[in-house]
């Protein structure tokens, strides 16, 4: 990739390298792998990434089919779209399977301008849900005693489970954060600069989204 | 007991978690019916109760059975349509004869509009940079190398690579090719990679 | 519980083992429910074991129309062997959903034994589970496992061969879809036998 190419980022008007995008990218994808709940969207850096590979592939066809540099850039290419469609589709994969709750945070985080999901994201989970409810109907539900036909959203969710473990790794030294032990006993700790823990997701949550620490 | 063939029906899906069987009609109707029995029975029962008190704690108790049996109900469903899912990802928008007559007519319903619904979402991406969309089904592995060699497992025919040059794919025959260009096929099985 | 959503087919299963019972209200008609009575109806003080699904609906009935017992695995005698060496134990025979069936019973055990219990065995045999996961004769080590710990090990199992795999050779070559091979698989089968 040349790396000492600078592109636009239209929406903040701020210059910024290449390598920086993709280094965001790769670590949205990770972050995104390893989170049990949907995360933020960075179609910022998805968006800006497709720039770039195109501006790559019109250059590497006006290289001769032999050359060497073509082939390294497309090696670099198809790298890169092996993690973008990975990082797209493990958000699908968790828009499906926890498309009711996501829905409902949803409609509030657009009201407050915090959206998680891209419009396109939002229609598609929103479609699933309709395509769901409906077959469910079609197959079962219409077909049971008056009295129990309703399509309960409630009772069908699914959700996340915040309580897992994962390992991660402060970008920067973090104070304070409070964990919850299972008696009900709080307790304290402190995430210094740079340095590893494992740690139950929900209480470092906030972290991970304002990039105060990557899941590694 | 209650709620007992709903428990077969659930069970006979746990024991091929790898593949998809037939959708079972025949099983579903009779324990919908099952289901209307009850409820007729409760119906009887819920009308005699100024009489009798205690029926109401059977109706409570038919009604429990009755819930049970739609949860299981939905669940052998929403189970499939995960299955369903996994093929989409796999197969394509187009499934093989064999394996679309598994699929009641509402699922295959459900298959085309998930399918239709997923075109749509992959058609939006990159738009803005003037990509027609990604096919996040492809490059679902990291690139290792540019080209593959790969044994053709059954006759498919003609394939057009990007640079213009036609090949015949038949079966048995070897070839180079550029790994972005095969591994929806090696996916469906028509190629396999030869390491 | 992870497991324990609506549409969860694991979650179904396990609320369809039985547990043992005490009714506290005559039931008209539901005689069925305990096999050893010919009545039609259930009479209060029937002990029977019903399934955990139908025993939650009426134990949360206000008023509670049943008591729930804690079935024999998860009672002293068993609990003494588990907390003493959990490893000896065939979870599979015991059990299959051994962890998930005890979260429901630890909720009716006032004394909170079972829950403790619960949590002991799985740190007993947790290196039980560890070994499982590398051994090379995996059927037999794997056989004593309960339904979850099967689970457990065979993707911990997974995971050790794509490293072991990918250390060897730094290379993982595209293979054919799981559903797309095992469809085929079972056509080729099912043309053979005729």
């Amino acid at each position: 990739m040349d790396s000492n190419e600078d592109i636009y980022l239209s929406d903040n008007e701020e210059e910024i390298t290449a390598e920086i995008v993709l280094k965001t990218l790769q670590s949205a994808w990770q972050n995104e792998r390893l989170a049990p709940e949907i995360l933020p969207h960075r179609s910022d850096m998805v968006e800006c990434m497709l720039g770039q590979l195109q501006h790559m592939e019109r250059n590497i066809s006006k290289l001769p089919k032999t050359d060497l540099r073509a082939s390294i850039h497309k090696m670099e290419i198809s790298r890169i779209k092996f993690i973008i469609c990975n990082y797209l589709k493990i958000r699908l994969n968790k828009i499906e399977k926890y498309c009711i709750p996501i829905i409902k945070d949803e409609r509030q985080r657009t009201d407050s301008g915090t959206n998680y999901l891209t419009p396109s994201e939002y229609k598609y989970a929103q479609e699933y849900l309709l395509n769901m409810e409906n077959h469910m109907k079609n197959v079962i539900l219409n077909k049971v005693p008056g009295n129990m036909q309703s399509f309960d959203m409630n009772k069908m969710a699914e959700h996340p489970n915040l309580q897992t473990h994962v390992f991660l790794k402060a970008h920067e030294t973090v104070n304070g954060v409070v964990l919850e032990d299972l008696v009900g006993e709080d307790e304290e700790i402190d995430l210094e600069e740079g340095s590893q823990h494992i740690l139950q997701y929900k209480p470092i949550a906030d972290l991970v989204k304002n990039g105060k620490v990557q899941l590694v | 007991m209650f709620a007992e063939k709903v428990i077969e029906l659930l069970k006979e899906t746990e024991r091929n978690p790898e593949t998809i069987d037939q959708f079972n009609d025949e099983k579903i109707r009779q324990i919908l019916e099952e289901m209307q029995l009850l409820f007729k029975m409760n119906m009887n029962d819920a009308n005699a109760t100024m009489d009798n008190k205690a029926l109401w704690t059977t109706v409570q108790v038919r009604h429990s059975a009755l819930e049970r049996n739609k949860r299981c109900l939905l669940a052998y469903l929403y189970n499939r349509m995960n299955k369903i899912k996994t093929l989409r990802w796999e197969f394509g928008s187009v499934l093989p004869l064999d394996v679309r007559e598994l699929l009641a007519d509402e699922e295959y319903d459900w298959f085309t509009k998930y399918s239709s619904n997923l075109a749509t979402y992959m058609r939006s991406l990159g738009q803005d940079t003037g990509y027609n969309g990604i096919d996040l089904t492809e490059n679902l592995k990291p690139p290792k190398s540019l080209y593959i060699e790969v044994l053709c497992v059954l006759d498919y025919g003609k394939l057009e690579l990007e640079d213009g040059d036609v090949i015949m794919l038949k079966k048995n025959s070897r070839h180079f090719l550029p790994t972005t260009e095969c591994q929806t096929l090696i996916r469906q099985g028509i190629l396999k990679q030869i390491t | 519980m992870e497991f324990s959503n609506y549409l969860s087919i694991t979650d179904i299963l396990v609320t369809n083992e039985r547990i043992p019972c005490k009714f506290l209200h005559d039931l008209p008609k539901m005689g069925f429910l305990d096999p050893s009575a010919a009545d039609d109806d259930l009479k209060a003080g029937t002990n029977a074991e019903i399934p955990i699904w139908l025993a939650e609906s009426l134990y949360t009935r206000r008023p509670p129309l049943v008591n729930v017992e804690l079935p024999k695995t998860y009672k002293d005698s068993y609990r003494e062997i588990l907390n003493a060496d959990a490893c000896t134990v065939d979870l599979h025979k015991l059990g299959q959903h051994f962890y998930e069936l005890g979260c429901y019973v630890a909720k009716h055990d006032i004394k909170g034994e079972v829950g403790s219990t619960l949590i002991n065995t799985l740190r007993q045999r947790f290196r039980m589970l560890l070994s499982a996961s590398v051994a090379t004769d995996s059927i037999s080590a794997m056989q004593p496992l309960s339904a979850s710990e099967r689970l457990q090990a065979a993707a911990a199992a997974r995971t050790e061969r794509n490293l072991a795999s990918w250390l060897q050779r730094g290379d993982c070559p595209l293979t054919t879809a799981n559903m797309v091979a095992n469809h085929r698989k079972r056509k080729r089968a099912e043309m053979e036998m005729f």
